[in-house]
């Protein structure tokens, strides 16, 4: 089933709350690969 | 900044400092100093330090990120800092894999407020403190971390705050 999509900045904050609490629950299962996402590289002076 | 605002600025009175330090953070983890960290690394982290606890998500498709953001939520969000302009870059030269807290979402322009650990200000031409980013930076800055499904963003959100 399609997922639907997520509304247009312009909608109701209940939509976009709607909206996101769906999602993170809906993806709640999905476990990252540490290896693959580095949040960060030596950066600085 | 984001256990601050996932906290709502109230103080677990845990062992560890409040308000939370990125040195205080890094000096809980493994390397102290050198080396990148992940999402999930931090998460745990924070989790422990100050009895947070963040949805961590990976391949957020961007208009759900924007729903996430405009519903009142807060994010670290992985970027590539190559994509990041000159008006923003907090580390000249710099164009390897970094991460930045997304406070909210200006409706009049669609910017987003960001908070830049590298925007330190400590030497003339490196801005200071959170600056306004276009959506159109933000997006393409997150879109090119590598290890991204195409047209998603790696984040992980604060809870609803508002």
């Amino acid at each position: 089933m399609a997922k639907k999509p997520a509304p247009k900045p312009s909608a109701s904050i209940e939509e976009h709350k709607k909206h996101a609490t769906e999602f993170l629950a809906r993806e709640e299962h999905k476990k990252p690969k540490d290896d693959v996402h580095i949040v960060s590289d030596e950066a600085k002076p | 900044m984001a256990a601050d605002r996932h906290r709502r600025g109230v103080d677990p009175k845990t062992h560890h400092g409040w308000l939370p330090t990125p040195p205080e953070i890094r000096n809980f983890m493994t390397p102290h100093s050198c080396g990148g960290t992940s999402l999930q690394e931090n998460d745990a982290a924070v989790t422990h330090m100050y009895l947070t606890n963040m949805d961590v998500r990976y391949g957020v498709p961007w208009t759900t990120f924007r729903s996430l953001i405009i519903s009142g939520r807060g994010a670290v969000l992985q970027i590539r800092y190559s994509m990041v302009p000159s008006r923003f870059d907090g580390s000249p030269g710099f164009t390897g894999n970094h991460a930045v807290f997304v406070n909210e979402r200006r409706s009049s322009d669609g910017a987003y407020l960001v908070y830049d650990p590298l925007a330190d200000g400590r030497r003339s031409g490196i801005p200071k403190g959170p600056q306004w980013w276009p959506a159109s930076v933000l997006q393409a800055a997150a879109y090119a971390m590598p290890g991204t499904a195409s047209g998603t963003v790696n984040a992980s959100f604060t809870r609803d705050t508002e």
